[in-house]
């Protein structure tokens, strides 16, 4: 039998019923909605990007620190933690430091040629990174560096006995893809605005990073970064964060602190090939301990093995 | 570039990861029904707007904290919407009765003969006034949403039962304030 609250609930609900008709949707407000969604998602994604590109703000001090640690390189931790370190960096020279080490060690002048273009590819990803990130951030020393790299390695390949002629031919390639990168990123350069240079102030990096939430971030930058440019967070690195941009020391002539073994600052010779930022692995580059923290065994390159390197650590570079 | 439809946990699972295409997804899926629910209740285009704008940001501003929906997209945003449409609420009977209002969307202008259905719905949503705002959102989303006990649930982040309380108490309270049969509470 129904009852007053039956009655009463269906004419409430048939009431409740009349709220669902609803006026179209303007379709330009709506649109402006998704479109005002989808900066906001850029940003968020830029964010995260540039959480990662920081310029350490005791510069001086730090490369100091890079210089001990190298020094005293029998841990590989510093070294390994370098290995996504970009130009302004503290632990930048670090990084090339190892590099030249790991050129010095080289076996034959086979395995001297590819980590020679590795290199010069990595300078490559170095300049790419940093044109994606902001457009101040790469200078004429950085420029100078990738060519004199390249230059190296180009010297090298060529150099290379007819017999690997193969290995010339993919290493030649390689170089062309690096030059190709480097094209792009200043471009980039040129086209971006300087205002493109995201401001931020916040704390150290943390290994395990959630990106700031940073209303200054600029709109114009490209957001939609293709897939290569999106690099996971490195481990161990510990870089303070400043909004300045310090200016880079003078030039020494020497990419970073000298090491005692190595005959000459310049190019000596090949090294294992440091893992590349895109992966954001850190692969060791000692030269002689097998393994320690952060060691990361990758299978080696096709390239790589051609020969006998002596390093115990094989590590592929590249992307 | 449609890619074929994702299940609502993957979805939110792209959206955690901040993955451009699954906010872009998450945006297409549920904005114009989030819109149309801020409609019903506020009867304001511009506002309606707002809430749905605002309801993303605070989605993607939770995701970016490793906060947000932890297994429900859809109710999170609904959920979401409605604090913010608590927050901003306001009485409709002014704009909806007054065809020169500014804030009234030029493109669907209202003819005569709805104005009376208007002014119905406008004394309706005056009447929901009275209730409590847990009340007006199992109403919303049990009546004139049409959503099943369980995804209300989800929504309101109650149990079942409870909600069917909650849906009781509120069609008695609406029945009350609408003058409906008459009924002493």
């Amino acid at each position: 039998m129904r009852t007053h609250q039956d009655e009463n609930q269906e004419q409430v609900v048939r009431l409740l019923q009349t709220l669902r008709p609803v006026p179209p949707r303007n379709p330009e407000a709506a649109a402006k909605g998704r479109t005002g969604f989808a900066r906001a998602c850029q940003r968020a994604a830029l964010e995260r990007e540039s959480a990662y590109q920081r310029r350490p703000q005791l510069r001086v001090a730090a490369m100091l620190v890079g210089l001990v640690l190298v020094l005293v390189s029998s841990t590989g931790l510093a070294v390994s933690a370098s290995q996504t370190a970009l130009p302004g960096d503290s632990l930048y020279p670090v990084k090339l430091a190892a590099e030249q080490v790991a050129i010095a060690l080289a076996f034959g002048p086979a395995a001297r040629s590819q980590k020679l273009v590795d290199r010069a590819y990595r300078r490559a990803q170095e300049l790419d990174l940093m044109a994606f990130g902001g457009t101040d951030r790469i200078q004429d020393e950085d420029l100078a560096r990738f060519e004199r790299h390249l230059a190296a390695a180009r010297q090298q390949a060529h150099a290379l006995p007819p017999e690997q002629a193969r290995l010339t031919e993919a290493l030649l390639q390689r170089l062309q893809a690096a030059e190709a990168l480097r094209q792009g990123a200043v471009r980039r350069l040129l086209e971006t605005t300087p205002a493109g240079r995201p401001e931020h102030a916040g704390p150290a990096r943390d290994p395990d990073p959630q990106p700031p939430l940073d209303p200054t971030a600029p709109e114009g930058q490209e957001a939609e970064a293709p897939g290569h440019h999106r690099y996971g967070p490195s481990e161990a690195e510990s870089q303070e964060e400043t909004p300045s941009d310090p200016p880079q020391p003078p030039a020494t002539g020497a990419d970073g602190p000298p090491i005692t073994n190595t005959p000459t600052a310049h190019e000596p010779a090949a090294g294992p090939t440091a893992g590349p930022t895109s992966t954001g692995n850190p692969s060791p580059t000692r030269p002689s301990t097998p393994s320690g923290p952060g060691a990361e065994s990758e299978p080696p390159r096709p390239g790589a093995t051609g020969d006998a390197s002596g390093s115990g650590n094989q590590s592929p570079g590249g992307p | 570039m449609r890619q074929p439809l994702v299940t609502e946990w993957e979805l939110l699972r792209g959206v955690k990861r901040l993955s451009s295409e699954a906010l872009a997804e998450a945006y297409d899926r549920y904005s114009a029904e989030l819109y149309a629910y801020a409609m019903r209740q506020l009867a304001n285009p511009g506002l309606a707007e707002d809430c749905v704008a605002e309801t993303y940001r605070r989605l993607l501003d939770a995701v970016q904290r490793g906060k947000g929906p932890r297994r429900h997209l859809r109710a999170y945003l609904y959920r979401t919407a409605h604090n913010w449409i608590i927050d901003n609420y306001r009485r409709p009977s002014t704009e909806v009765l007054d065809p020169a209002n500014p804030t009234e969307d030029e493109s669907a202008p209202t003819p005569d003969a709805n104005l009376a259905a208007e002014a119905d719905r406008a004394r309706l949503l005056v009447a929901m006034e009275e209730l409590t705002a847990d009340q007006r959102q199992v109403l919303m989303l049990r009546f004139v949403e049409d959503w099943p006990l369980a995804d209300t649930a989800q929504a309101m982040q109650r149990s079942v039962g409870a909600v069917k309380a909650l849906q009781f108490r509120a069609i008695q309270a609406l029945a009350r304030a609408m003058g409906v049969g008459d009924q002493p509470s």
